[in-house]
């Protein structure tokens, strides 16, 4: 084997094992270490800190809290885990899995509003959907939700 | 070097017409009435509509890369404990597919992922562990062309390989040991039946494929591993340069 | 049961061709996956079945 190969060779197993380590470091500290999104509990849990950082939330659309303007594109509803709530703002139209109950990982910074009232402004607004697959039932059609949601001004 | 060179040499020359070709040609066959089966008869899903027919190419490509990865694990093993060049090549086959179907279930979980996340790419634990798991083979693969020596390139691929298909159930867990995008395993309990048939009838079709594809491409690694040998022992013998 | 959404939705267009489009081209890419490796193997060993016949040619089909 030549020296040229020798050498590829080398840095080639050594890439594998940084892309490797790269990704254990990544993951295997567990929750303590990197997660890839904040429940509203934990968000919350974080205080001042938290402000205006890049983060990523995650949770369920709190049935009913949907207020979508279809003329502005404008979204808000509130994003829930167990009993904890944050408010989310998001502009664009959602993906079409969006409605009700989903669940949802958002994107964006959690900031204070004039009101006091803190708002997460999302970014990037993810379906983070069961892996229930389901057929309509008789009568029911897919997609209804998303239907009455993004076609009509509801808010 | 070339231990079993003499018996691999013998089995070659004297081999009758492979006939893999024909399971390749089922295979394709099967896999075409697979796809209009799950296509016609599953209804559209209450979230996804019909966009749930995804699942029946992007499971059954990840299924059967895991299933490709375990035979490189079994092979990299036995290469190790027996040293025999045939394990060391099928593993290498094995590899080749493995990171074939890796890369058309990323591919696949992105065009999937797009219109029901929201999102093509996000870099959440299945994603980039699956994203790993597909580097570690790419690198093995290059790995491979650039060593020429059999036996070291045998030995560290056999060690790469192993590492790789050690992913393997990282990549499997991960929807359960971290907080991901992706959603869990789906299984007969969350799958309505009408889902379920289609999606096991794929990737029966897929495995087909994947068998044919590692069986033709590891007897086609022995023919060539057959000629070099053919050569070398040639050579040994200073009849290198008779053409 | 058709997919209902085929109006235009505010902000998405229609849904129903957009999705269309997306579970075209996931079996598009397979097939292409499919028949390309396919191509690749025929080749390869095409390949390699001509480099044993020169090798036995050559050196002998000594066992």
């Amino acid at each position: 084997m030549s020296s040229t190969s020798r050498k590829a060779a080398t840095l080639t197993i050594a890439g594998v094992i940084v892309a490797a380590a790269f990704g254990y470091m990544m993951f295997g500290g567990l929750e303590s270490n990197v997660v890839y999104f904040l429940t509203p509990a934990e968000l919350v849990a974080r205080g001042e800190g938290v402000y205006d950082r890049a983060v990523r939330l995650g949770g369920q659309v709190a049935p009913g809290s949907v207020q979508w303007d279809a003329n502005a594109l404008d979204l808000k509803f509130r994003v829930r885990e167990g009993t904890h709530e944050v408010v989310v703002h998001s502009k664009g139209a959602p993906p079409q899995m969006f409605r009700d109950g989903m669940g949802v990982v958002v994107e964006g910074k959690y900031v204070r509003a004039a009101n006091g009232q803190s708002v997460f402004e999302s970014k990037n607004l993810m379906i983070k959907h069961s892996e229930e697959y389901r057929a309509p039932k008789d009568g029911q059609m897919p997609q209804e939700m998303y239907k009455s949601l993004i076609k009509g001004v509801s808010s | 070097m070339g231990v079993s060179v003499d018996r691999l040499v013998a089995a070659r020359v004297t081999a009758p017409r492979d006939p893999t070709p024909w399971i390749g040609v089922l295979g394709i066959v099967v896999l075409v009435a697979a796809q209009v089966y799950g296509v016609i008869s599953s209804p559209p899903d209450r979230d996804m509509g019909h966009l749930q027919k995804i699942m029946y190419v992007h499971v059954p490509a990840a299924w059967n890369a895991m299933l490709a990865f375990l035979v490189v694990a079994l092979a990299s093993l036995r290469y190790l404990w027996k040293g025999r060049p045939a394990d060391d090549l099928l593993a290498a086959s094995a590899a080749e597919v493995g990171a074939l179907l890796t890369g058309l279930t990323l591919a696949l979980g992105m065009i999937w992922g797009k219109p029901t996340w929201g999102v093509w790419w996000t870099w959440e634990p299945r994603l980039t562990s699956t994203a790993v798991l597909f580097f570690m083979f790419v690198a093995y693969l290059i790995l491979r062309s650039f060593v020429d020596d059999f036996e070291r390139r045998a030995q560290w691929s056999a060690v790469v390989g192993l590492l790789g298909a050690l992913n393997v159930p990282i990549v499997y867990m991960s929807v359960r040991w971290w907080r991901t995008l992706h959603q869990l395993q789906s299984s007969p309990m969350t799958l309505d039946s009408s889902y379920t048939w289609p999606l096991r009838v794929n990737a029966v079709a897929v495995m087909l494929l994947m068998a044919f594809a590692i069986v033709h491409r590891y007897r086609t690694a022995v023919t060539e591993y057959t000629a070099d040998e053919l050569a070398d022992h040639a050579a040994l013998r200073g009849e290198g340069n008779r053409v | 049961m058709n997919w209902p959404i085929t109006q235009p939705c505010a902000g998405r267009g229609i849904v129903s061709e957009q999705n269309n489009t997306f579970i075209i081209a996931a079996f598009a890419v397979t097939w292409v996956c499919v028949i390309g490796y396919a191509v690749h193997l025929y080749r390869a060993r095409r390949v390699a079945d001509a480099r044993l016949r020169e090798a036995q040619q050559t050196f002998g089909g000594r066992t």
